[in-house]
């Protein structure tokens, strides 16, 4: 299945530790890029590649590995990533993990944890990669939606019937009807069920009543 | 018996024949006092060039200076009125009465002599009429010397009178013979009384009687005497014989009361000096340097654990300094004796136990510069010597202690500092073991990765050692150190907080700034303190500025100062931030300043702040250059 190998990224501002943990991972049969700190990191342009995780280092000088997340959240891009720091605390790796680190290990750590660390976090990207296929497939149909049907759309996944959705828009039933068949047709979805699974999807919200 | 004389009639030529050998001075008088007849001695005394002597005036005869002046001879002049020559001799005539050794005094010659005769003279008959024989003694030089010696003894009076002591004659039997005016003076005139009638008022001699030993000594001796008036005598009695033979004493007294009130007053002086330099135990010495006499008061002695009085030289001084310090003790006196300052501190050992001294003296010199005495103090400091060394080891505690404390800041970043190193060396050698457990290990990654694991290795192995110098507990040892050198070391231990901190850091570092002298590792204390403490005045700044400087001063001392751009010191809290426990911050002891200014203290500087006109605040401290500034280790 793993073929091109998936990438590990590490940033930690001790050249000798991306060294040796660069050297670790690669051995493992990963693909490894390094970087002595966030910022290199944030000036790399987004890696296409495959599944990837990034190996962080929480203390760094500038911005610290907690404040790339932060950042990495804010760009929209969703990469796992696996905190490592010479003298962690408790709700230090809380947050981390809350916002969406995979793992939290204090240095120094066994190889085994690093990369079955490493392995799970590959595993994430992997499914994410597999949603936002999906979900960026789903929303080349949305986007072929005018925008009533688009509006329609909107009603319809709240189980309202056409003639009350009619009321809500102001037109006909009728007309309501011919919107629905071309969202179901366009959308290619079977069944209202579905078409309410791919609006969650792409992060469609229904008006408020 | 009277007519008998008149009516002699004697041979006229025997009598001229007589009177030609007599061999005194006699004259033979007519009424109007001419000279009928002299004996040749009474020619030699006078002298007289006179041709005509025979019924020549008396007074011309003998040269006398009033008949001399009056050409009509003796008895005419306005002195001879009283002249008791020519009253004798008129008088004799008048009632035939002879005189005896009548003194008289004639005034002789151009020269003015004054001439003592003792004249006798008789009326007698002769043949030629009636004569008066006149004989007489030349008594000048007998009354010249009377005179003198009354003088002499008037001389002797006046001298005891105005003798500023009591001098009296004592008989036997308690009268006094003579008293001089100290002593009339003092004691009013004795009135014939008896000495204790008088002078005390009672009837009976005092028992016993001081003066009296004299008479049975028959030897001098002093006593003191509280006498009537209340003062105090010496009395001085002496054994005396009167000018008959009989026995006196004779009695000298001298006032001593002021003498006694001064000695009273010296000897009290003298007793609280004493007791002073007991409770102060300090003592005080002086030495005579030209006879090697050495004089302690007492509280030296006992300082020295000595009898009072034990006789001393400067070498039985030297000899109670203990051994060790024996050389410096010596040499710091004969620098003093170059006119050096003498103020030392060294032990002396005093029936086998140390005690600490400390000495101050000053030398006196003479006209010739050659040192002739020194006046000096020893004070004992043994227990300030103990409490001194109880307090440096406290104080070295408290700073191990404090020491720690800033160690425990620094753990996050040491830890940090030491999981690198480490965390490199696990993954490189986790990677080897994958390598070799390849089918073909590639054995080139593998020695590079043994020796980036050696290279970190040895990069942990410097971070403890930084470490356990920081910590170890060590008495304090003074070495000529460069100061540059220490601020460095300091600097590359807190490399990675500085990173992290995002503090931008600068140094201005004199290159050519002498060495001090200090401990290694207290002046790293001081440093590293001072720059964690600019890092928590300055958490929440953004641009974190350290500038850390070094320069010298005026060829005394070098200065080294942390200025940080952080929120500066309160005015409030400026006045305080040197006192122990004061802090701003809650998990600080407030220790930390204080030790800095303790240990720089220590070291002869001085520590202290100020804020900066833009922001934040420098910490400034100085350290005395090294006097020893070549070759110094470091």
């Amino acid at each position: 299945m793993r073929s091109p190998a998936p990438m590990v990224f590490i940033a930690d501002d001790d050249s000798s530790v991306c060294k040796g943990l660069g050297r670790l991972i690669k051995s493992a049969g990963f693909k490894v890029e390094t970087f002595v700190s966030a910022e290199e990191f944030l000036q790399r342009k987004p890696y296409r590649g495959g599944p990837s995780c990034l190996v962080l280092d929480v203390r760094m000088p500038g911005l610290s590995g907690i404040e790339l997340q932060k950042e990495l959240v804010q760009k929209g891009v969703s990469i796992p990533i696996i905190f490592i720091t010479g003298h962690g605390n408790i709700p230090m790796s809380v947050k981390a993990m809350k916002d969406g680190a995979v793992d939290f290990l204090p240095k120094p750590f066994d190889d085994k944890e690093l990369l079955s660390a490493i392995d799970r976090a590959i595993d994430k990207s992997a499914q994410l990669r597999k949603k936002e296929t999906e979900k960026a497939k789903l929303q080349r149909r949305v986007n072929t939606l005018t925008p009533r049907e688009y509006e329609c759309l909107r009603w319809v996944i709240t189980g309202m019937l056409n003639k009350q959705i009619a009321h809500k828009l102001g037109i006909t039933e009728k007309t309501v009807k011919v919107h629905r068949g071309r969202v179901m047709h366009k959308m290619q979805a079977v069944s209202v069920a579905d078409l309410v699974r791919f609006a969650q999807k792409c992060g469609i919200t229904s008006p408020k009543k | 018996m009277k007519e008998e004389r008149y009516t002699f009639q004697p041979d006229t030529a025997v009598f001229n024949t007589v009177f030609q050998y007599l061999p005194v001075p006699m004259f033979l008088l007519d009424e109007e006092r001419r000279v009928s007849k002299m004996t040749p001695i009474a020619k030699e005394m006078f002298d007289n060039t006179l041709t005509e002597r025979e019924n020549s005036p008396f007074g011309r005869v003998v040269n006398c200076i009033h008949s001399l002046d009056d050409p009509r001879g003796c008895g005419f002049s306005q002195f001879c009125e009283d002249c008791s020559v020519k009253k004798f001799i008129s008088d004799i005539y008048k009632t035939g009465i002879p005189c005896y050794r009548k003194e008289v005094k004639l005034t002789i010659g151009q020269r003015r002599r004054d001439c003592y005769l003792l004249i006798s003279a008789e009326p007698i008959g002769l043949p030629s009429g009636r004569k008066v024989l006149l004989h007489f003694d030349d008594i000048t030089d007998y009354k010249k010397s009377e005179e003198r010696l009354q003088k002499e003894r008037q001389r002797l009076k006046d001298t005891l009178e105005m003798l500023p002591v009591y001098v009296i004659l004592f008989t036997p039997d308690y009268h006094i013979a003579f008293a001089n005016r100290f002593f009339r003076e003092r004691f009013g005139e004795s009135g014939g009384k008896r000495c204790f009638e008088y002078l005390f008022g009672r009837s009976e001699p005092c028992q016993p009687c001081p003066p009296h030993k004299v008479l049975e000594t028959n030897s001098s001796h002093t006593w003191e005497w509280l006498g009537p008036d209340g003062r105090s005598y010496s009395i001085f009695d002496f054994p005396f014989t009167d000018s008959d033979g009989s026995p006196l004493i004779l009695e000298m007294g001298i006032d001593i009361t002021d003498n006694k009130l001064a000695q009273e007053k010296l000897t009290l002086i003298k007793d609280n000096l004493d007791r002073a330099q007991m409770v102060a135990h300090i003592g005080s010495w002086h030495l005579d340097i030209i006879n090697n006499i050495l004089v302690w008061s007492d509280e030296t002695y006992r300082i020295f654990g000595l009898d009072i009085g034990t006789p001393l030289t400067y070498d039985k001084f030297l000899s109670m300094v203990h051994p060790d310090d024996r050389e410096y003790a010596n040499k710091s006196w004969q620098a003093a004796l170059r006119r050096e300052p003498y103020d030392i501190e060294h032990r002396i050992v005093v029936q086998g136990k140390i005690k600490w001294v400390r000495e101050k003296a000053q030398v006196e010199f003479d006209k010739r510069g050659k040192a002739v005495k020194g006046v000096g103090t020893v004070q004992d400091i043994t227990e300030l010597k103990h409490k001194e060394e109880n307090f440096r080891k406290l104080q070295n505690e408290l700073m191990r202690v404090s020491r720690v404390t800033t160690m425990g800041e620094l753990t996050a970043a040491l830890a940090h500092e030491l999981n690198q190193p480490l965390m490199a060396i696990l993954s490189n050698a986790q990677a080897a073991q994958r390598f070799l457990a390849e089918k073909k290990p590639d054995l080139g990654g593998i020695r590079e990765i043994l020796s980036d694991i050696i290279k970190d290795d040895r990069r942990a192995s410097d971070v403890i050692n930084k470490i356990r110098s920081l910590l170890k507990r060590s008495d304090f040892e003074f070495v000529v150190l460069d100061i540059n050198n220490i601020i460095r070391e300091v600097i590359s231990l807190l490399h990675s907080e500085i990173v992290i901190r995002n503090v931008s850091l600068t140094c201005e570092l004199d290159d050519k700034i002498p060495h001090v002298r200090g401990d290694r590792i207290q002046l790293q204390q001081v440093i590293l303190n001072l720059v964690l403490n600019s890092f928590d005045a300055m958490k929440d700044i953004e641009h974190k500025e350290l500038c850390i400087r070094t320069r010298q001063e005026n060829g005394k001392f070098i200065v080294v100062s942390i200025r940080d751009a952080g929120t500066g010191i309160g005015e409030k809290v400026m006045p305080r931030i040197f006192d122990p426990f004061f802090t701003t911050k809650k998990e600080s002891m407030g220790m930390g300043l204080a030790i800095n200014k303790a240990i720089v203290e220590s070291h002869g500087g001085s520590l202290w702040a100020e804020n900066n006109p833009d922001k934040g605040a420098t910490f400034y401290f100085t350290l005395p250059i090294a006097k020893e500034n070549k070759g110094g280790k470091d």
